[in-house]
């Protein structure tokens, strides 16, 4: 069933981005600025302007544009970035392995810690473990995170100086030799432990923040649905039957309440990948979250659809792999 | 043979050992089939039985209550121009509660005020995204197949939805206001839910009392309504109180952008994103809307959960 | 070898920049002493265990091992840097750094100059012709010399490719291939059509007249691409005394050294210069304050100037430019009463002290350090009565609304407008605020809507001349060529005497005509028939490391920097 389920969301993957390639091509079509004027800043003459619309295609009619964006792309070309001026994919190439890298370490770690807290949580309910995890959830949701941010960034670098103010590496450094991208799996896997010192250390304060809003999100999650199974039926037998609690808890509880946790975890993710644009700005990070904001402001068409199908393609993926996920949480599930 | 009858056969297949040998019996189904509500004992035992739930409640209340008078209260008018030249950005004192902001103008009030602002931002964006997530889902997870395939590819398009060019294009066309930044809020809310949903859906759907529901030949909807969606909601009630604060700081995070509330409104994303500016020297205008909105998340966390403990189907047999 | 190659390796060797390969090497090409070299090759370590480990991080503090390295901040990416092309103020960063002009503003004046590439020039007494003797040494990064041909081909490139500031050069020097002549490899003459006393101050602008190296135009030209537009919007050949090394949208600019540029640096100066790209203040301040960047300019907020400056561990300059602020009027629906009585009721005290904190000088459009100065000119101040009397005879008495459209992401502009919002009110006035985003507030600027589909008001605005001459200070803003996309003058600003006077001022061949002119047009878009609520001159902040020698801004040359001029004071 699964490689049935993988094909089909595969065959639905291409229509989902001709779907929202259309969305996007003409709500930015909306947005009533010029992106020739943009580029070309304010004291730009009118002459000028049109002839730079000219060279971008602008003033072909729409359909046209649009059919012109579509056959372009398929053809691996994403066009021009007027933001800038350089072939959206290179862009791409440079920015969304930064985010990558950062939103995967932040889903790990809240997820490692998020989901034992949030089980210790609802088992040992009312108690300082799970006074600690409501507070970290709602710390985590109610800090609004470009404070928590600037006050790590302001505390460790500002203060302490013992961690960078940003970037994935310092000026003059250069990256490792690429592979996957992520420079710290590039650096090790090159054996330069140096290197994957340094970027690590650049990792630490985005991926803290990152981590820390995810994980109240996670932790409450678990609690919640751990919560209400514990007081289903089944748990209640099983205990009566004189199972230990371990056992209850981990191979009957768990399980069912990891069903929207999975849920939600496919959603972070999703959302870590996409990037977080504050935290890029903060860190002066190069990653997809600011890429894609900044292509919005400037209104660079091509930046704009390459970013959100991008963004398509990782949430229909994470998206699949959670239903994948429910194959094997509850095996009644069918699709 | 009745229908019952036939039932416990079925019952063991399902659950297999655990069945025959703990019993449960078509009986223990029909308490599950029954739809949980709010009975007046279960709200005695909502309120009554935690103080934690008393202390959410209540400041749930205080919130309500500050939305509506809260721009009336403050020890000066939140809108009013403040004397930009002598009293910018001054610390808390006794004059001012909370300090001034960069215009001057007394902070304490206009935390106050914006409670109104602030909660309908949250009220309006999960309003609608719950409603139009819990449809979704509900058909999507319950009836499977290409009509969930579809509405879950519908659903991913949302997802990946570049709400900021939303966001922008729809301020362009209809102007830039909080309303209309909310309708582009609730556009991609609600894909949350509805994946949320689904899930519940998916995983409630095989169990025995919606089979003996089908059985009996309820249709789909009564069947959603009385016996799934009921068990599903304890996942929105948790995604709604999570949502509270996320929603009001998504909102302050398209500021930047023009979107959300406009000047002087003292929407408390709004301060927030304004503060932002100021805080290195100013620790007491980003704190104060801050805390405020912390309690905020707090007060409908504890009442979410209270709420979830309440519609606990089982919470009469505690 | 020269005294600038010498100078940056010994800097380099002494700081352990250099290997002991690599010490050798060099210090062999320059033909340094054996027993120096020896002395420098046992105290340079062997080889470097990572890649760039000893170039700054951001972790250090000011790392001794780097002093000839500068570095600064800008807040968005330098996408272009053909220096005939770019008009903006982060581009002329890298332009300013790679290529020069023939002449430049002379320290921190905006009337005198100094030489550049050409080290002197005559005026003939009519003002029309022009005469630069060019360096015999000037060198292109390239290592080819720089010849009059050069300056030539380069303002005919400048005049061709009809990019960004190239009005600069063709509102004197229209037909470049016939006006110019080059009559020695050293000479270049410029032959005017009418008396133009304006031609140097425009030759000195920061946009628009460098020259290139036209032997790149050559190599890199396609048929598409005539000018070879393309390759020098990435890369640089110039010969100022930096080469460009990398730049990155998201990192930022290196420059190196062009070790054959004509010119030394001063003592302690800097072969190399980092421009980092970081678009959060918060982050821009802790670098300055922990020594991870050296200067920093105009990019904080007026509350962290104060900050620092109180405590006194960096240097903070203050210093005029030509720029002026104002916000401007919709002509079309704001009838003249209307907006002289909104004028007359705008808090610009509060504006003044509360928001630019003093940093501002009122004026109108055109700067005191600026042609066309009028120090007698009409300054407005706050009177709520004139207002409400105005406002009334203008229609928009007490009960009416009024439109604002600000940039949501200017914090500045949004204060700005509720204050204005908060003076209005008393008068009965409504003032609606709508912050836009960027995008949207430059199509409400340029865009060819029509005024009535326009806001009444829109600011925060700001401007400042090409170079030294108020005409183009206000052509833009205030002439109707200027509106619907042909320039800045998104209120649709039109008014017949000031269009006559303008052309006046355009076509003066003497500055008394010049200055008569200006201050006529000064009269009526002040006053008689506002353009606009003119807040007026703005100061700028400038932030440097106590170590940091050198430093000077001219007013003209906005967010920019002579790197070559600057020095860092050696450990004490």
């Amino acid at each position: 069933m699964i490689v049935r389920l993988i094909v089909r969301r595969l065959l639905f993957l291409v229509l989902v981005m001709f779907g929202l390639s259309l969305i996007t091509f003409t709500l930015s079509r909306v947005i009533p600025a010029d992106p020739a004027r943009l580029m070309l800043g304010p004291r730009a003459s009118k002459a000028q302007v049109d002839k730079q619309r000219d060279k971008l295609g602008l003033n072909d009619p729409y359909p046209r544009q649009y059919v012109d964006y579509v056959w372009d792309a398929l053809h691996g070309d994403f066009g021009m970035s007027t933001s800038t001026r350089r072939p959206v994919a290179t862009d791409l190439r440079q920015y969304l392995p930064g985010t990558i890298e950062m939103g995967l370490y932040a889903f790990i770690i809240s997820t490692l810690i998020g989901i034992p807290l949030g089980v210790a949580s609802a088992v040992r309910r009312d108690t300082l473990v799970d006074h600690i995890s409501r507070f970290v959830s709602i710390t985590g949701l109610a800090l609004p995170v470009f404070w928590l941010a600037l006050m790590t960034q302001f505390l460790f670098y500002g203060k302490l100086n013992i961690l960078p103010d940003g970037q994935r590496l310092p000026i003059g450094v250069d990256p490792p030799r690429p592979i996957t991208r992520l420079y710290t799996v590039d650096s090790l896997l090159e054996g330069n432990f140096h290197l994957f010192w340094i970027s690590a250390q650049h990792l630490i304060m985005p991926v803290m923040v990152l981590a820390y809003g995810s994980l109240a999100v996670v932790t409450r999650m678990v609690r919640g649905g751990m919560l209400e199974v514990l007081n289903q039926d089944y748990i209640r037998t099983a205990r009566a039957k004189g199972l230990a609690n371990k056992v209850v808890v981990n191979r009957h509880a768990l399980k069912n309440a990891l069903l929207p946790t999975v849920t939600q975890l496919g959603l972070q993710i999703g959302l870590l990948l996409s990037g977080t644009f504050l935290v890029e700005i903060i860190f002066s990070w190069p990653g997809i979250g600011r890429y894609s904001v900044d292509a919005i402001t400037k209104v660079d068409y091509n930046a704009i659809m390459a970013t959100t199908l991008i963004v398509a393609v990782i949430f229909v993926l994470m998206n699949l792999v959670v239903d994948i996920l429910y194959l094997f949480l509850d095996p009644r599930i069918s699709y | 043979m009745s229908a019952e009858q036939a039932q416990p056969a079925r019952l063991s297949h399902e659950y297999g050992d655990e069945a025959e040998r703990t019993g449960v019996t078509l009986g223990d189904l029909r308490g599950a089939r029954k739809a949980p509500n709010m009975t007046v004992r279960n709200l005695k035992r909502f309120l009554i039985g935690n103080r934690l739930n008393l202390l959410g409640l209540s400041l749930v209340v205080l919130f309500l209550l500050l939305s509506i008078v809260g721009r009336s209260i403050g020890p000066y008018d939140p809108y009013a121009k403040g004397d930009i030249i002598n009293q910018k950005l001054i610390g808390p004192s006794t004059s001012h509660l909370m300090g001034t902001d960069e215009q001057g103008r007394d902070v304490f009030s206009r935390v106050l005020a914006g409670a109104r602002d602030s909660l309908e931002v949250a009220a309006i964006v999960l309003f609608f995204s719950v409603i139009v997530g819990i449809l979704v889902g509900a058909i999507s997870g319950f009836f499977g197949g290409m009509i969930d395939e579809v509405m879950m590819r519908i659903t991913d398009m949302f997802l990946a939805f570049p709400a900021l060019v939303l966001a922008i294009a729809i301020a362009a066309s209809l102007g830039p206001s909080l309303r209309n930044t909310m309708i582009a809020l609730a556009t991609v809310f609600w894909p949350w839910y509805a994946r949320l949903v689904r899930g519940q859906v998916l995983s409630i759907r095989e169990r025995d009392y919606v089979d003996a529901a089908r059985s009996i030949g309820l249709t789909p909807a009564r069947i959603l309504r009385r016996h799934i969606l009921p068990n599903a909601m304890s996942v929105v009630v948790i995604q709604l109180s999570l949502d509270v604060g996320y929603a009001i700081l998504t909102t302050s995070s398209l500021s930047f952008v023009g979107l959300g509330a406009q000047p002087p409104s003292s929407e408390w994303g709004l301060m927030l994103s304004t503060a932002r500016n100021y805080f290195r020297d100013a620790w007491w205008y980003i704190t104060f809307p801050g805390v405020a909105l912390t309690l905020t998340v707090f007060a409908f966390n504890i009442l979410g959960d209270g709420v979830q403990d309440a519609l606990d189907p089982r919470s009469g047999r505690r | 070898m020269s005294r600038n190659d010498l100078a940056a390796f010994l800097s380099d060797a002494s700081y352990g920049r250099l290997n002991r390969r690599q010490v050798l090497e060099r210090g062999l090409g320059l033909g340094v002493s054996s027993a120096l070299l020896t002395g420098l090759i046992a105290q340079a370590p062997e080889a470097f265990a990572a890649p760039g480990a000893t170039q700054r991080s951001g972790l250090s503090r000011l790392d001794q091992a780097n002093p000839t390295t500068f570095t600064t901040v800008i807040n968005g990416a330098v996408t272009d840097c053909d220096p005939h092309s770019n008009y903006s103020d982060a581009g002329a960063v890298v332009t300013l750094g790679c290529y020069e002009m023939l002449i430049a503003y002379k320290g921190t004046s905006t009337f005198d100059y100094d030489p550049m590439l050409a080290e002197s020039w005559t005026a003939s007494d009519d003002s029309m012709t022009y005469t630069f003797k060019i360096r015999a040494n000037a060198t292109f990064h390239d290592g080819s010399p720089c010849t009059s041909q050069h300056v030539k081909d380069s303002m005919v490139r400048l005049a061709k490719l009809e990019m960004g500031p190239y009005l600069v050069l063709t509102r004197f020097c229209p037909d470049p291939d016939t006006q110019i002549t080059v009559p020695d490899a050293t000479t270049v003459v410029f032959a005017m059509k009418k008396a133009e006393p304006l031609f140097l101050a425009a030759m000195a602008s920061s946009y628009g007249p460098y020259v290139v190296n036209m032997a790149q135009v050559e190599a890199n030209k396609t048929d598409d691409d005539p000018w070879a537009h393309n390759w020098f919007q990435s890369k640089a050949d110039g010969t100022g005394p930096y080469k460009l090394v990398s730049n990155d949208p998201a990192d930022g600019v290196t420059l190196a050294l062009h070790d054959k540029w004509w010119g030394t640096l001063p003592e302690g100066g800097f072969t190399d210069v980092q421009i980092r790209i970081v678009p959060e203040n918060a982050t821009r301040r802790q670098l300055i304050e922990n020594g991870g960047i050296d200067v920093i300019t105009n990019d904080l907020t007026q509350a962290d100037y104060a900050a620092i400056k109180q405590e006194g561990k960096l240097n903070v300059i203050t210093y005029p430019t030509t720029r002026a602020d104002w916000i401007i009027f919709n002509y079309v629906t704001l009838p003249v009463e209307a907006r002289q009585g909104l004028a007359w009721a705008f808090p610009y005290d509060d504006v003044v002290q509360g928001v630019y904190a003093n940093t501002v000088k009122r004026t109108g459009p055109i700067t005191d350090n600026v042609r066309g100065y009028d120090p007698d000119e009409f300054i407005f101040t706050t009177d709520l009565d004139q207002a409400k009397t105005l406002l009334e005879k203008g229609g928009f008495g007490e009960g009416s609304t009024i439109t604002i459209q600000v940039d949501a992401s200017s914090e500045n502009s949004k204060t700005v407008a509720s204050l204005f919002q908060a003076n209005l009110a008393q008068l009965g006035v409504t003032l609606d605020i709508t912050a836009v985003d960027s995008a949207t507030q430059d199509d409400t600027m340029y865009g060819d809507a029509p005024a009535e589909d326009k806001p009444h008001m829109v600011g925060l605005w700001a401007w400042w001349p090409d170079y030294n001459d108020g005409w183009n200070q206000l052509a833009p803003n205030f002439l109707i060529s200027g509106a619907g996309g042909g320039g800045s003058n998104a209120g649709f600003y039109n008014n017949p005497t000031v269009e006559g006077r303008m052309k006046d001022a355009e076509l003066a061949t003497d500055e008394d005509s010049l200055e008569a002119a200006l201050k006529d047009v000064l009269q009526i878009i002040i006053h008689d028939d506002p353009a606009a609520i003119f807040i007026g001159q703005v100061e700028y902040t400038t932030i440097a490391g106590k170590d940091i020698q050198n430093l000077e801004f001219n007013p003209l040359y906005l967010d920019q920097f002579f790197f070559n001029r600057y020095a860092r004071a050696a450990a004490s």
